[in-house]
């Protein structure tokens, strides 16, 4: 990966309280130029709030906003160099769409001329040209998102925000939106900080993602690192679907680990250095690892794990299984849907088959 | 269940024929029609008949009229009529100017604000609309005179009064405003460099301008009309016109008086349909969603 060149957002340990809640708990990102990272969370779990604090609307209790390395906690919105993408748009009903992106040119003093030439560039990138003389009223939601976004990169800010642009939009425009998006921040290289919570979304259009949960931040890293190696039982869970195994720890090697499920079936799993050593633990395994045995291809290393099929959810490209183990817990399988692939009906009975270094050691969270 | 409500519940759901539904319907409906067709005579009826008396030949007010003459009309529209319609007619533009730059400061700053006694701050400036208004009038009177400004009676003091009595309808048009207004659109402004005055000017304020201009049209009616205020305030030769009637009619009855009414009618009536034709303000008195 290329070395990050410099900071352009830093946002240092902030912490941000409701009454008796704490919604931002010393919350610590930086946020690289042109990087595009996105906050993701369920709702309430600050993601918003901290949006909100590095666009100005909430002062924090303790900690620094920094954008390009200078201290902005202090200042009001309007002296921020941010632009903001709101989820309901936000256009201005009584400006036409031009008017809107002309907005932010205006309140900076740029001369008519270029105000002109911009704002055409502006509709142009988000490809709308020609609707500028239209009022926001007349146009669809996905054309309404993209005026927003018009309006906020016109202005060159030294941060692009999102507070869940997309959330509104029926799926395919959605998808659609979120490519278009992720496009225009790439070819103008502007830095990005993008709140959603949906997980799809995160994965597709981040370098980084920054998993929050209960107003900390549990992982960060690239998506590839969210999905393949979650931290924690929170963020396997909320990044894909994730199937967990409730074992018991029985002996730790250097990368491996012994796991006796309630049944009393070994299991060998992956553990990261400074995963759990002792005690009562969580397997994680994904739907595409787990695969329906019909006994060939066993080398003998592999996890086996019998099961009773309960459920089978024919998806075209793929068939999901849903599968009960012997110590209660449910499983979730994901066969592609190639010629000869093992098949199965429901009530069937099963042998599951997953290599260890996809079974992942986690610590079972308290609750 | 007894068996007493079983057999009323099979009777509610039982057969009833077409020809009694469409019976009970149009009964209902017909007597609706009836019911609104007489409250709107009842309103506009009045104003008609004044219309009508207004060219009448005789000496005093009658209904139906004997003879047509337009010589209360050449009456109505001298000086000692139109003096004071032009004074009522200053005095409601100047309150409505007046009452909605302060309406619409009061309406942003206990509307948005957050202190102490902001709840008591409303009632107190609402309260015009629950006091009794001949008591209030007779209070600034009194309230003049005892701090030494008998002076200012005639115009200042029937402005001050009016704007004390207009001002809750043009907070309670902008806060309806404000209510529907969508606070992000103010975060979106100023996000994008605005300050809180370039804020309020590009966006704020053209988007409660309905509200705005809904209370100014409002305190401009409710000062045009009104009698309790100004028959405390005023002073001769600086009467406005409801008073200048009032006075009329309690020694003489004759129809210049109607013309006059008509004059004012007209005046109220031509300004709400240039309202509505501007700012919708229908939509302020049936609080309907735009």
């Amino acid at each position: 990966m290329e070395q990050p060149s410099a900071t352009d957002v830093a946002v240092v340990g902030v912490t941000k309280r409701f009454g008796d809640v704490t919604a931002v708990h010393k919350v610590s990102l930086d946020v690289a130029h042109g990087e595009f990272l996105t906050l993701l969370g369920p709702s309430g779990c600050g993601k918003t709030t901290t949006l909100n604090i590095i666009a100005g609307f909430l002062r924090p209790d303790d900690g620094q906003i920094l954008l390009g390395g200078q201290r902005v906690d202090h200042l009001p919105p309007y002296r921020r160099d941010t632009a903001m993408v709101f989820q309901q748009y936000a256009l201005f009903p009584h400006m036409t769409v031009a008017e809107n992106i002309a907005f932010g040119l205006q309140m900076r003093k740029a001369p008519k001329a270029e105000i002109v030439t911009r704002v055409q560039r502006a509709l142009e990138i988000v490809r709308l040209p020609g609707l500028g003389d239209r009022r926001p009223s007349q146009l669809s939601g996905g054309q309404q998102q993209r005026v927003a976004l018009a309006r906020a990169i016109v202005v060159e800010p030294t941060v692009l925000l999102l507070d869940e642009p997309l959330s509104n939009l029926d799926l395919k425009l959605r998808e659609n939106l979120r490519l278009e998006i992720k496009r225009v921040q790439r070819e103008l290289g502007i830095t990005a900080i993008y709140v959603t919570h949906d997980q799809g979304e995160a994965l597709v259009m981040s370098d980084r993602i920054a998993v929050m949960n209960q107003g900390v931040v549990e992982q960060l890293g690239p998506p590839t690192e969210i999905y393949e190696e979650p931290r924690t039982a929170f963020v396997a869970e909320f990044i894909g679907t994730s199937n967990f195994l409730r074992g018991r720890l029985d002996g730790v090697e250097e990368e491996t680990a012994n796991i006796v499920l309630a049944d009393g079936v070994q299991l060998r799993a992956r553990r990261r250095p400074d995963g759990p050593t002792d005690g009562e633990v969580l397997v994680m395994v994904r739907p595409e690892h787990l695969a329906l045995g019909g006994g060939n291809g066993t080398d003998g290393r592999a996890n086996e794990l019998r099961a009773l099929v309960k459920e089978v959810v024919y998806l075209g490209s793929y068939i999901r299984f849903v599968a009960e183990l012997a110590t209660g817990d449910t499983v979730t399988v994901e066969e592609m849907n190639l010629p000869g692939a093992v098949r199965a009906g429901i009530g069937e009975s099963v042998t599951l088959r997953v290599a260890p270094e996809h079974c992942l050691l986690l610590a079972r969270p308290e609750r | 269940m007894t068996v007493a409500a079983e057999h009323r519940r099979i009777r509610v759901a039982g057969y009833v024929s077409p020809t009694r539904a469409w019976l009970e319907r149009s009964l209902l409906t017909i007597l609706y029609r009836v019911a609104l067709g007489l409250i709107l005579t009842f309103i506009a009826a009045p104003i008609v008949v004044v219309f009508i008396a207004s060219v009448n030949e005789t000496q005093y007010l009658r209904f139906p009229p004997a003879g047509f003459s337009t010589r209360w009309w050449e009456a109505a529209l001298t000086e000692r009529w139109m003096g004071p319609t032009w004074l009522s007619l200053r005095l409601a533009a100047v309150t409505a100017v007046m009452s909605s730059i302060l309406g619409t400061l009061a309406a942003l700053g206990i509307y948005r604000g957050s202190f102490r006694g902001r709840d008591a701050l409303l009632a107190a400036l609402l309260s015009p609309l629950i006091l009794p208004q001949i008591v209030t009038g007779a209070a600034m009177l009194q309230f003049f005179a005892l701090i030494g400004l008998r002076d200012v009676l005639g115009f200042p003091a029937l402005l001050l009064g009016h704007i004390v009595i207009t001002l809750p309808y043009a907070i309670r048009t902008v806060m309806v405003s404000l209510h529907g207004l969508d606070r992000r659109l103010e975060w979106a402004a100023q996000d994008l460099g605005a300050n809180p005055v370039q804020t309020f000017v590009r966006v704020t304020l053209p988007l409660i301008k309905n509200g705005v201009f809904a209370g100014a049209v409002f305190a401009f009616i409710v000062s045009f009309n009104d009698v309790p205020i100004s028959l405390f305030l005023g002073r001769p030769g600086n009467i406005p016109i409801p008073i200048a009637i009032l006075g009329h009619v309690e020694s003489r009855f004759d129809p210049a008086v109607a013309a006059v009414a008509v004059v004012t009618i007209a005046i109220v009536l031509a300004l709400i349909a240039i309202a509505e034709r501007f700012a919708r303000v229908s939509e302020f008195i049936y609080q309907q969603e735009r």
